[in-house]
């Protein structure tokens, strides 16, 4: 091999090393904080969804039971509680397929059966269409927030009270389908508790 | 008075947009909005400076044979820098571009900037090149994107990360929903590179 | 199966690269101004996004491992100028007949966005390995597609009266605005009824 060779060789392995140095240092620097955007929204959407909690505790076991009764669709749960300690409620987040990919939705459920509030965390929807099912106008509707966990909703082109968003029935039937699996979850978890 | 000329250059005759017409993907996919084209029009001028000044730095020490690949590790290492810290400052905008953001390193204007100015210039004219063609760019994207959300959405400005909820010029029923959906992003450009060619036509005309 | 085909027909004609997700713009108006070195740009990039789809899926589940999944970016665009590399010389090797026709399209194959885009867009997915190429496969036939259409109506273009200022590329986009709109249409398409989900 000539020097001209070992010389190129040389050159870019060196950049090479000093990118990765460079991005693993920005790396270090970085991630901490990712992560901890990352945790701050998912506690201000669990406020948003139970606004009576101040601490959310997960449970492995009540999960594992939600998932048995209900379906894998139950990403996660979380449990409630007030300053005093004492359960207000429970929050399930729920996978849901939509129209572009998967709905990510958090629904709270307060301890009588109450809906507190749901949540869009993540939808792959057409912008200006779908992807109006996380806007209040669609999320804050009676017929979603003023319902119970006995109820089972519907859109209204399915003989249901909810109204779907003009234009994209596949997202919002696809809310509906994973605030109805969110409901049925807290109605095994919380009548459980009660027994 | 050097280093202005080069400035300017940037922004108005080799505008990387509206003359060079390069770098056409973040240009359709980003602007519904001012604020998103604001965002990758910025992260772009910084991969741009950066990488312009590091590869004026190394002009002398890359082969010529590799220069290339070097370019390209240069230019990704940048891009990831500003990926990270993006995700880490402004998390809803580093979630709106998306794979837009990565896909700065094969944004044709990055490189066509080191290969033709930057491997050939001192440090700090290739420095403003950089800023030059950046905030051309820049600017660019935030007219495509005023256009778009003026007609698409009734508001201007709107900046969920900052806290700003911009200004409202007509209800957002009214607004056009194909300026903000894919159709839009192609005839809104395609007008717009018309007007300034058609503009710059009369000037010359005088 | 069934899903599989609901990803690939869901990839060419509702989440059309170039129409829909605007990747692999550059190549799409600068090569389109006929039908045939359309189609020949088309499979070419084709043939490289299948195969970065499959080489990046490896190169990703080994970052994930090492837990350096901070040098995707460089990682994946080096992979990438590596296999069109690749590609072209077992091609100029192999079929000198296919080396004329698609030689000149390869180097540029390395900045079409396309092709970084949908080893990213399989990440972001966490589509499998098979999911990963399929997508791949027919993102590549979504950009053939869009191409030689496009090229088509460029053809007929050359005939029409086009005002002075809006020749070349701003008629050229606008029209591309129009096929968009048309493939907008599919979006109403319920592709997982059709094959029976």
């Amino acid at each position: 091999m000539d020097k001209q060779q070992l010389r190129l060789i040389l050159v870019l392995t060196v950049i090479c090393v000093a990118a990765g140095a460079v991005l693993a240092w920005v790396n270090g620097l970085t991630e901490p904080r990712i992560e901890a955007v990352k945790e701050l929204k998912k506690q201000r959407m669990l406020q948003e969804s139970l606004p009576a909690a101040v601490d959310f505790r997960t449970d492995a076991t009540l999960l594992q039971r939600a998932r048995e009764t209900i379906g894998p669709e139950i990403c996660d749960l979380y449990l409630g509680f007030d300053d005093q300690g004492a359960p207000v409620g429970i929050v399930l987040t729920v996978e849901s397929r939509g129209y572009g990919g998967p709905i990510q939705l958090m629904v709270g459920v307060a301890q009588n059966g109450r809906v507190t509030g749901i949540s869009v965390l993540g939808h792959s929807e057409t912008v200006g269409l779908g992807a109006k099912i996380s806007e209040d106008d669609f999320l804050k509707q009676e017929a979603l927030t003023g319902v119970t966990f006995e109820d089972t909703l519907a859109i209204s082109k399915d003989h249901g009270k909810v109204q779907a968003v003009a234009g994209a029935t596949i997202s919002s039937r696809a809310v509906v389908r994973g605030v109805n699996r969110g409901l049925a979850a807290a109605r095994t978890v919380l009548n459980d508790e009660r027994r | 008075m050097h280093k202005w000329s080069i400035f300017k250059n940037g922004i108005l005759n080799e505008n990387p947009t509206f003359r060079l017409v390069l770098g056409m993907c973040p240009t359709l996919a980003v602007t519904s909005a001012v604020v998103n084209g604001l965002g990758m029009g910025l992260a772009a001028t910084v991969v741009l400076i950066g990488s312009n000044l590091m590869i004026s730095l190394l002009r002398n020490v890359i082969p010529n044979e590799v220069r290339i690949p070097c370019y390209v590790v240069v230019i990704a290492t940048f891009v990831t820098i500003i990926d990270k810290v993006m995700a880490a400052y402004t998390p809803g905008l580093h979630e709106v571009l998306g794979i837009f953001i990565p896909l700065i390193v094969v944004n044709c204007i990055i490189l066509a900037r080191a290969e033709a100015f930057a491997s050939k210039n001192s440090i700090g004219d290739s420095i403003m090149d950089g800023l030059g063609i950046g905030l051309g760019f820049t600017l660019a994207l935030m007219l495509v994107g005023a256009v778009r959300e003026v007609l698409g959405t009734g508001t201007l400005f709107v900046a969920k990360d900052f806290g700003f909820s911009g200004i409202e010029l007509f209800p957002q029923e009214k607004g056009a929903l194909f300026m903000i959906l894919a159709p839009g992003a192609f005839v809104t450009l395609g007008l717009l590179l018309g007007g300034i060619n058609w503009l710059s036509r009369k000037k010359e005309a005088k | 199966m069934a899903e599989l085909l609901v990803l690939a027909f869901g990839t060419i004609l509702i989440n059309n690269f170039v129409l829909a997700r605007f990747l692999g713009i550059c190549p799409f108006l600068g090569v389109s101004r006929q039908v045939e070195t359309a189609v020949g740009m088309g499979v070419a990039v084709t043939f490289v996004m299948t195969m970065a789809s499959a080489f990046t899926y490896w190169i990703q589940q080994l970052l994930v491992v090492y837990n350096i999944e901070y040098l995707q970016t460089i990682a994946f665009i080096l992979v990438i100028a590596v296999l069109v590399q690749l590609v072209e010389m077992v091609i100029k090797k192999s079929s000198p007949v296919l080396y004329q026709a698609l030689g000149i399209y390869l180097p540029l194959i390395t900045t079409n966005c396309a092709v970084l885009g949908v080893a990213l867009i399989n990440v972001q997915e966490a589509y499998s390995f098979l999911e990963a190429v399929i997508n791949g496969f027919s993102g590549g036939l979504s950009f053939v597609l869009a191409i030689v259409l496009f090229a088509g109506l460029r053809e007929r273009l050359a005939y029409s009266p086009v005002p002075k200022s809006l020749q070349g590329f701003p008629i050229a986009l606008i029209l591309a605005g129009l096929l968009s709109m048309a493939f907008l249409g599919f979006s109403g398409f319920n592709l997982r009824a059709l094959f029976g989900l």
